[in-house]
């Protein structure tokens, strides 16, 4: 019976799954490409007359000045937020109240199946595609750094003197752009904690979608909602940004836990450990004085609050009175 | 025989509003069971409560001695169940939707609801979001037909039927009691009732009003008279004593201007005693559900 279930879940997940998937995948690869056409030291004044705004970035505008920042910021495209947000809120919205408002749980519901297998075996089948979505922008991502070349300008050539240890720069050879693979600068294994935060950002909007829809009897609706809260904790989280007085709204939007450009900076560059869940700092940038929060702690945040949704959810839907069809 | 559905004063409020009215029912293993009543009266709500779709405010419900609220699994691998206007996956095709009940059910079987389908004249190929509301019904229909539970719980199976086929879906409820199945059928449609079922009960504003045995309703003559001046004579005389101290005969209406009388059984051996009858017009008809349920309906 559940083995049913789980392909007519499948079936009903495919399209919107290929769809997002292929996305996701071309995506980050034609982004790298267009971004490995440029020199990125020739976008420093146009990054310096973006200084005043540096508050809203989660790093340093500097960070964009090199290709690891750049590609990472793969992670902040709206493209790639709207297909993982769009597949999360249509998984999660359709479960009950979508079933409930095309008519159809009242079938589903006639079999001797739980309530609780039911929504079971939907959440199986919808995280396995957003991680299959997820593990499709790394791909992406391996792919572009992995299939593409760059210009990098060379440092003046120069001679050290035998003896003195003295480097000399000759000013007889000119510098010279040499192509370079893109995976001798970057590493694709630096965007993994990134991947997982992206994975932890779906699975807490496919809990909250799940809370919502659990209740509901129209889909639109709990659509409605979700985005709703979604545009809430962004307006938020602009505000907890703009001024020293209102940093403390921070830890009330979502948005502070999802951090894939801080992570690839400081993974990169201040030597955070890949997988660790702090670190102690005499200045973090975090809530808690004296630890500053690693890459797995933020997407455990995000993916324990959207647990926490997915069981309140779950209850809600085991206990309540499913409407007639409409 | 035992009881296959023992719902015991069940009470749902939504609200203020109150669905279920002290509801209760007993419903005969084997039997084919008519749920009858306005719209609004409750039968739809009273169903979704034994399946354990809507918890009750009150009351309990037991379906082969298993409890509707805390077994409701166990309960609906019992039960085929066929909502009113069933709504199926518009993405499937119809032997898809087929497969998935058969599979989903361990009383569903896919040959059987093919031969189902068959029988309809159901085009299977086609997909569900293309198929007309009359051709879901049908698909329903055969998933919820063919299964071979205990007990088929059908809301308003023939709406949006085509006489031919609410014929034969009303021959399939006849072959499912035949094969040991307990039908409880919900419908408007009063001459199916009459056609199918066994037992029947009316129902409104979330009470049962009325329980009878549609078979002695069919049995059941009423009789029309208009008396003359002198019929208080003929209704006191000896004869008529032991007639009206019966219970074949129930009396309706008893006025100067109008005498309607139900004789229950055999007319023939009244017929003398009624041609007695000091009447003007004498008017004898089957009694028909249409009576009964209007007569509850105003009366309630």
């Amino acid at each position: 019976m559940l083995r049913v279930l789980l392909k007519k879940y499948l079936l009903e997940t495919v399209p919107l799954l290929l769809a997002c998937g292929s996305v996701l995948i071309l995506f980050p690869w034609v982004r790298i490409w267009t971004v490995s056409q440029f020199e990125l030291s020739g976008f420093a004044p146009l990054i310096e007359q973006f200084k005043a705004f540096e508050k809203f970035s989660p790093v340093p505008l500097a960070q964009f000045l090199t290709y690891e920042g750049i590609i990472g910021l793969t992670f902040a495209e709206p493209v790639v937020l709207l297909c993982v947000l769009t597949y999360c809120i249509a998984r999660g919205s359709d479960v009950v109240s979508g079933e409930v408002g095309r008519g159809t749980m009242e079938m589903l519901l006639a079999q001797p199946l739980s309530r609780f297998k039911l929504i079971a075996m939907h959440g199986i089948v919808s995280v396995a595609g957003l991680l299959l979505l997820c593990a499709a922008v790394w791909t992406g991502l391996y792919a572009g750094i992995n299939t593409n070349s760059t210009l990098v300008k060379q440092s003046q050539a120069s001679l050290t003197l035998p003896g003195f240890n003295w480097s000399i720069t000759n000013p007889l050879v000119s510098p010279e752009d040499v192509i370079t693979p893109l995976n001798t600068l970057v590493s694709s294994n630096l965007y993994i904690p990134s991947t997982i935060n992206l994975f932890a950002l779906g699975y807490f909007v496919f809990g909250l979608s799940v809370l919502m829809s659990s209740w509901d009897q129209y889909r639109w609706r709990t659509i409605g909602l979700v985005i709703g809260t979604y545009v809430a904790n962004l307006l938020l989280f602009i505000l907890a940004k703009s001024t020293p007085s209102t940093r403390f709204l921070m830890p009330y939007s979502f948005f502070a836990a999802y951090q894939p450009d801080w992570m690839v900076q400081a993974i990169g560059q201040d030597d955070m450990p890949m997988f660790a869940w702090y670190r102690l700092s005499e200045n973090p940038k975090n809530w808690i004085s004296g630890i500053e929060l690693g890459p797995i702690a933020y997407s455990a945040i995000l993916i324990i609050i959207g647990s926490i949704a997915y069981a309140i959810g779950t209850y809600i839907f085991c206990r309540r009175d499913l409407p007639a069809p409409t | 025989m035992t009881d296959i559905i023992v719902a015991d004063e069940l009470f749902k409020n939504y609200g203020t509003f109150r669905a279920l009215d002290g509801c209760s029912l007993r419903v005969l293993q084997g039997s084919v069971f008519g749920l009858l009543g306005p719209n609004g009266a409750g039968k739809t709500t009273l169903i979704r409560s034994l399946l354990g779709f809507i918890k009750p405010t009150g009351g309990s419900a037991k379906i082969l001695d298993l409890d509707c609220m805390k077994q409701s699994v166990l309960v609906r691998s019992q039960v085929a169940y066929l909502p009113a206007e069933a709504k199926l996956f518009g993405m499937m095709r119809g032997y898809g939707v087929l497969d998935f009940f058969a599979a989903m059910n361990p009383n569903g079987s896919r040959e059987r609801a093919a031969a189902v389908a068959k029988r309809l004249d159901l085009d299977l190929s086609r997909r569900v979001a293309f198929m007309s509301t009359g051709m879901r019904q049908k698909l329903a229909i055969a998933c919820v037909l063919s299964s071979r539970a205990s007990l088929l719980i059908l809301d308003e199976p023939t709406a949006n039927l085509d006489p031919n086929v609410r014929m034969e879906v009303l021959e399939l409820v006849r072959q499912s009691q035949k094969d040991g199945a307990t039908v409880l059928f919900s419908s408007h449609v009063l001459s199916e009732i009459e056609d199918v079922c066994d037992m029947a009960t009316i129902m409104q504003r979330g009470k049962v009003i009325t329980t009878f045995d549609v078979s002695e309703m069919r049995a059941t003559h009423r009789v029309i008279g208009v008396p003359k001046q002198n019929w208080t004579e003929w209704w006191n005389r000896d004869s008529s004593k032991p007639i009206l101290a019966t219970n074949d005969v129930k009396i309706i209406e008893k006025t100067e201007s109008r005498i309607v009388l139900d004789i229950v059984g055999p007319i023939q051996s009244h017929l003398r005693w009624l041609s007695e009858m000091p009447s003007e017009h004498l008017r004898i008809e089957p009694v028909g559900l249409r009576s009964v349920y209007e007569s509850c309906c105003a009366s309630s």
